[in-house]
């Protein structure tokens, strides 16, 4: 009575690629995959974005006049904030593991073309992250409509649009580290620069009030995000956002391409 | 084949490896010999296009190792063992490796197989041993079935069993027709292991040469008479003196004899009317051969001590 099924061989990829970038794509991909921290990262990135969005959005519904609602898009790009860094190391561990135990060398041996190295781990950080993000996204905004009840602005599609958002970012904050990781080798370093860049160096710009550092904090990744996320129209569009964003995590990427070349592995 | 073509590499103003030129041929076991310090790893390291070369190059079958276009296919390497993710299980490590060379997944069944790995393939590489790690090292050198393969200190902390694996792996790459480069401080284990010898001091080239011709050509090669004439044996040293053969008593009733050979040594004390109780040739190991030649280059030796085997000659 049973229809005969297709026998497939379970999860293995038992074609043998030709190499080249699909393959250290490939490659990025099963070492990634193969290692808990990675599953440890995403669970705690979820479970961060499920703790927290609660208490931001009640903190932010406090802060707003009585009969206003909340966007529940603001709740879950204001969460991200926080659970950004469980991507964060997520992206870094691709790199600092690897010159933590030695295994870069084998890595360089296989693919010893520095830019395809790069670029295979970079697509890999970033796709893993815009994916992650979304879900991080959707976790916000659906956490923050329950907690938020009638509170919550839940307008249209600008949720869902909020979500997408917010896995961009993410995925773009992923290349950024994964740039900084490469010219750094250490967890330390990339933690430091990454954090400090992220989070404390525009607040110290922002408050020295001398205009052009006030500028440059208003151009930085995270103030690039935040008008990016939250579709803001000052001090620029979110287009511009994007552009910020994607120009910082290139030109970072520039200088971690520099390094891998130049430096003995 | 790997060519080497006035490879050099200066850390600061120091020269790590100093305008090495040279070819490492297929089909024999090439060992590569040196003090601590002598460049080994740092030329078996420009050799994988690890490291950049100050100056010249290293070619890997004519090509340097960034442009070839499948690595892993043409030459494999251990370099240090446990350049592994201490996470990840040995199958999913080579799995990886395979995807970047398009090397087909059955292969890593093989390798493990051939290292003696599968029964714990799937086991973090983390909780590995240290001669399970040298294994799976390996077989990621063997993964591409490459011509060529390299391997530094490959017998550093395994066991007897271990060491005698290696040694016939080694030879059987070789007999394959492989290039097979080895750096060891193992003498005796080269003595059996290689036949061809590259030894390097101070990133310089000392001598290359086959592992017969350096134990023949060192002064410890000599004939061992035992006798207990007393007399009789300082008859033979005068004797010897005369014709400036170098001899040394061992002891009161035992002479080193260089540069003549058994025969001769029998014949002239028999001439001389001397009694002897023992004749016999003595051979250098390699490793006395081999102390002699870098004597001057040890760049780390012990302060003071051990004079070494060569001094008394
Ligand atoms: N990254 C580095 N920076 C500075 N100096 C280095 C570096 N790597 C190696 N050296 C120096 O280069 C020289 C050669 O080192 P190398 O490790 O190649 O020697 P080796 O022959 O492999 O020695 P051993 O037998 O101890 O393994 C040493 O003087 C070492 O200090
Ligand atoms: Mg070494």
């Amino acid at each position: 009575m049973t229809t005969s099924m297709p026998v497939t061989t379970a999860g293995q990829p038992v074609r043998a690629s030709g190499g080249g970038l699909p393959g250290a794509v490939a490659s990025e991909w099963i070492k990634l995959w193969s290692v808990r921290s990675t599953w440890w990262c995403l669970l705690g990135g979820a479970g961060l974005m499920l703790l927290t969005t609660p208490i931001i959005g009640a903190t932010m519904a406090n802060n707003k006049k009585e009969g206003t609602t909340v966007p529940v898009g603001d709740v879950a790009v204001a969460t991200v904030y926080v659970a950004q860094f469980a991507l964060i190391a997520l992206a870094m561990l691709m790199i600092t593991a690897e010159y933590a135990s030695g295994s870069i060398r084998t890595t360089l041996q296989s693919v010893p073309m520095r830019g395809r190295l790069l670029a295979a781990k970079t697509a890999v950080a970033a796709a893993v992250s815009l994916l992650a993000g979304v879900v991080f996204g959707l976790i916000g905004v659906g956490v923050s409509s329950l907690s938020l009840g009638d509170k919550a602005g839940t307008a249209g599609g600008e949720a869902l649009g909020s979500a997408l958002r917010i896995g961009v970012y993410l995925a773009l904050v992923a290349v950024l580290t994964v740039a900084v990781a490469v010219a750094v080798r250490s967890a330390a370093g990339t933690l430091t620069i990454v954090f400090v860049g992220l989070t404390v160096l525009p607040v110290v710009l922002q408050a020295s009030d001398i205009d052009p550092l006030v500028a440059l904090a208003e151009r930085m990744p995270n103030s690039a995000g935040t008008v990016f996320m939250n579709a803001d129209t000052t001090p620029y569009g979110p287009g511009m956002g994007l552009l910020l964003l994607v120009l910082w995590a290139l030109g970072t990427l520039a200088v971690g391409f520099y390094a891998l070349r130049k430096r003995d592995a | 084949m790997i060519t080497l073509q006035g490879l050099t590499k200066r850390y600061g103003g120091q020269a790590a490896v100093d305008n090495l030129s040279l070819t490492i041929a297929a089909g024999r076991v090439t060992g590569f010999l040196g003090p601590n310090g002598a460049g080994k790893s740092t030329t078996m390291r420009m050799i994988m296009g690890l490291d950049h070369p100050t100056s010249g190059q290293a070619l890997v079958g004519g090509r340097p190792y960034a442009e070839l276009a499948y690595p892993l296919r043409e030459i494999g390497a251990l370099l240090d063992a446990k350049a592994v993710h201490p996470g990840r299980s040995a199958r999913a490590h080579l799995r990886a490796l395979a995807r970047t060379n398009g090397i087909p997944v059955q292969r890593v069944d093989e390798v493990l197989e051939t290292v003696g790995l599968t029964s714990v393939a799937n086991r973090r590489a983390g909780s590995y041993s240290l001669g399970m790690g040298q294994r799976l090292g390996i077989a990621g050198a063997l993964l591409g079935n490459p011509g060529v393969v390299m391997f530094d200190e490959p017998v550093n902390g395994l066991d007897p069993d271990g060491v005698r694996w290696i040694r016939g792996l080694m030879r059987g790459l070789a007999a394959e027709g492989r290039t097979v480069f080895v750096s060891s401080h193992l003498m005796s284990e080269m003595q059996l292991t290689a036949d061809h010898l590259v030894i390097i001091g101070k990133g310089r080239l000392i001598t290359e040469t086959s592992v017969k011709e350096l134990i023949d050509s060192s002064s410890l090669n000599a004939v061992r008479v035992r006798g207990a004439d007393q007399e009789g044996l300082k008859k033979l040293v005068a004797r010897l003196h005369e014709w400036s053969v170098p001899v040394r008593w061992e002891s009161h009733n035992e002479l080193y004899i260089t540069g003549l050979t058994v025969d001769r040594v029998s014949d002239v004390a028999y001439e001389l009317g001397i009694r002897l109780h023992e004749v016999r040739s003595v051979e250098a190991s390699l490793e006395q051969a081999y102390m002699e030649l870098t004597a001057d280059s040890v760049e780390f030796g012990a302060a003071s001590g051990h004079q070494h085997p060569g001094a008394g000659a």
